[in-house]
């Protein structure tokens, strides 16, 4: 097996066409012999009708019968001909044919035994049978078994009723709900045309129902029986009697053709014939001429100033039509350039859509207003451009004199303008601290003493006085000092220890020391601690 | 797959009967453009499929098993590549009215088998009553193992093919635009040359 694939095909419709054609002709033959056949058999068809019409009567009867049995049974007699009337009513209404709705309204019967409450939810069945495009039967057997109790059906349908709606069991409120959703498209679908049809065909078939009563009446009086099998067999031999009778009549007229008119008309065709060959008559039957035109000089310059006509006509046709198609050709060409032109035109149209798109964006007032004025410049409206233009000049002017007021604004006052003053503050005192502090370099402290004494031992971090008195040789060593205890102040604190109690050991000492800094750092003064932060 | 086109039939009647110089130059650029499909396609031909050692062509003389006209082809890589070929030659009108004029095929059993094999049932026919059930969907595996998956060249089904449709999907349509270009080209030509000589001199 070959694997192709098509890289470049074609269609060549040309077969397709032949096809069709061999099948309209087919087509044509077709109809040619349904005409005949139909010429034939027409008495046949008459007769087939009437079998037809004679059967859907017997088979509405039967089905009436059915119904009529069925209410007996439910000893409801009398209603038999309120329940065919609401049928009939219900047929015209619906388009279903009665025999369709005979075995559902015994359906319903059954369950409801009420013709009223039968119809309406007859009525309603068919209404949700077109909605949900179900068939009847179905409608009716499922309503049918939800009114007994088995709510399957119902849900099937898919009807729009939920599933705890249908489950409730509370059918007045099920069928009110159908009602309100489905009321309605009987008569919307009758008013389509498929709908249309079926009311033509459920009324066609009433007709032939009434038709075959009347044949069935008819053949009733003729075969002098009232039992369609009889009278059914009877109109079937009748038939055939007909179509024996046709098909004799037929091959009547054959055999009388073929022995009669055939030769006649064979001969007929010989002569004529030869009238055409010795040139009596034409050849042309439009213009049967008796006698010899090939000899007559009249004749012949006749035909010849005929031909010379005809030449100068198609002479002339043939110059209009030159014409035409030069008048058609420079209408293209002017539309071509008309096109041209367009396109050229749109060219200028791309400074309106840059205008277009600059307006878009963000842009400020005047700016806006110098587009919109380029824009109506551009496409030639005056007016506005004209109102857009002292507008710009309004606004011009406006920034102008917004540009001067700003221009003679006095000088802004300098939130940082003593700053640099006060830096330079700062630095005079550091250095100040600076000297003071190497000053107190030179001077070596005795260390603190830490004198435990009963009951409080004083820890005192801080320069004593005799160690303060060494110190002479300090400039200014007073205001040093006293400059530096001041600044230092906030560091020390008095720890108060008691011995007594708890504090028994060095440990106890040393916590009771922290955690005397550690209060005191908390109240405010300041201590250094390398676990100040976390408290432990 | 292919492009459908209108009025290529005349054209290239009219270029064989009135400058068949044109024709065949046209004809050359084509077949140029579509060599290079159909090396693409034999350049993926393996000299043998994995797993399928006893479909190897060995030169022994194979004969039917279930008296058949002919037997399984067996795998010859050189029988492959030589089936993978092209045609500028216009078909037969199929059933839809379609002729196609310039096509690359796949003649050879054994590449038709390489091409299509596992296209419609890859695990094998669900309906295989063989006592080897398995057996197709091994060989397709096997082809798959070596030759990869199915390349497509249009919306259908039988628009996927292992070798050449592989190869007209990698050529991503320049074998068309070169075949269009050609006819095209040889078109003008011929249309200049009608135009100052008269159709009966284009020749």
């Amino acid at each position: 097996m070959t694997i192709t694939y098509d890289i470049v095909t074609e269609y060549k419709g040309k077969g397709t066409k032949d096809a069709e054609k061999s099948l309209l002709s087919l087509d044509g033959t077709a109809k040619k012999l349904a005409k005949t056949i139909t010429k034939t058999f027409a008495a046949y068809q008459i007769i087939k009708f009437g079998k037809s019409a004679a059967t859907a009567f017997a088979q509405d009867q039967a089905s009436a019968a059915s119904l009529a049995n069925t209410l007996k049974n439910l000893n409801a007699q009398l209603s038999i001909p309120a329940a065919e009337s609401a049928i009939a009513q219900l047929q015209q209404m619906t388009a279903v044919v009665d025999d369709e709705l005979r075995p559902a309204f015994a359906q319903l019967f059954r369950i409801l035994g009420s013709v009223s409450e039968a119809s309406t939810t007859l009525g309603l069945a068919t209404e949700i049978s077109r909605g949900t495009g179900e068939s009847l039967a179905t409608v009716v057997d499922a309503i049918t078994k939800a009114y007994a109790g088995n709510t399957r059906g119902l849900l099937a349908l898919n009807t729009g009723l939920t599933k705890a709606e249908i489950n409730s069991g509370d059918m007045q409120m099920i069928m009110e709900k159908l009602n309100s959703m489905f009321a309605g498209s009987n008569a919307a679908y009758l008013d389509t045309y498929a709908g249309k049809m079926q009311a033509l065909s459920v009324t066609t078939s009433d007709a032939m129902e009434k038709i075959g009563a009347g044949i069935f009446d008819a053949l009733s009086i003729l075969a002098g029986s009232t039992d369609i099998e009889v009278i059914q067999q009877k109109v079937t031999n009748f038939a055939n009697s007909i179509v024996t009778f046709i098909t004799t009549i037929a091959k009547f007229i054959r055999m009388t053709y073929d022995s009669t008119i055939k030769p006649l008309l064979d001969g007929l065709s010989k002569v004529y014939d030869f009238l055409q060959k010795i040139g009596v008559i034409k050849k042309d039957m439009g213009t049967v001429s008796w006698g010899n035109v090939y000899g007559d000089p009249a004749a012949q310059a006749a035909a010849a100033a005929d031909k010379k006509l005809a030449a100068q006509r198609l002479a002339q046709e043939k110059k209009l039509q030159a014409e035409q198609n030069k008048t058609a050709a420079a209408k293209l060409k002017a539309e071509r350039d008309a096109q041209k032109i367009k396109k050229a035109g749109t060219l200028f149209d791309i400074d309106q859509i840059q205008i277009v798109a600059a307006l878009q964006g963000k842009i400020s007032n005047e700016e806006k207003l110098r587009l919109q004025l380029q824009f109506a410049l551009l496409v030639g409206n005056a007016s506005e451009a004209d109102r857009l233009s002292n507008e710009l000049a309004k606004s011009q002017l406006a920034t102008t004199d917004l540009a001067k007021a700003i221009a003679q604004l006095p000088a802004a006052l300098n939130p940082f303008a003593s700053y640099p003053q006060w830096i330079q503050d700062a630095i005079n005192e550091i250095n100040k601290l600076k000297s003071a502090q190497s000053s107190a370099m030179v001077y070596t402290p005795t260390p603190s003493t830490v004198t435990p004494s009963t009951p409080v031992a004083t820890v005192s971090p801080s320069v004593s006085t005799a160690a303060l008195a060494a110190s002479a040789a300090i400039a200014n060593p007073q205001t040093s000092l006293a400059g530096y205890s001041a600044y230092r102040a906030g560091e020390r604190a008095t720890v108060n220890v008691t011995v007594q109690g708890n504090v028994i050991s060095n440990k106890d000492l040393a916590d009771t020391i922290r955690m005397q800094l550690l209060d005191s750092s908390a109240s405010g003064s300041f201590t250094m601690s390398n676990r100040a932060t976390r408290g432990d | 797959m292919g492009v459908k086109v209108s009025g290529l039939i005349e054209t290239r009647k009219a270029l064989r009967k009135l400058a068949p110089d044109l024709f065949k130059e046209m004809n050359k650029e084509i077949g140029a453009a579509m060599r290079v499909v159909v090396r693409d396609a034999r350049g993926m031909v393996q000299p043998s499929v994995n797993g399928l050692y006893n479909w190897q062509d060995t030169g022994t003389l194979v004969k039917s098993r279930s008296s058949r006209d002919r037997a399984f082809p067996k795998y010859n890589s050189n029988i492959i590549k030589k089936g993978l070929t092209y045609s500028l030659g216009k078909t037969k009108k199929n059933k839809s009215g379609f002729v196609t004029l310039y096509s690359l095929l796949n003649k050879s059993a054994a590449g038709s088998i390489i091409e299509t094999a596992g296209r419609l049932n890859f695990n094998g026919d669900p309906r295989s009553q063989s006592n080897n059930r398995n057996a197709g969907a091994h060989f397709n595996r096997s082809i798959q193992s070596t030759y990869g998956g199915f390349a497509s060249v249009g919306k259908g089904r039988y628009d996927q093919g292992r070798l050449m449709a592989k190869a007209i999907d990698r050529n991503e349509g320049k074998a068309q635009d070169a075949i269009f270009k050609a006819i095209d080209k040889a078109t003008k030509a011929f249309y200049a040359r009608t135009s100052k000589t008269g159709a009966s001199k284009a020749a």
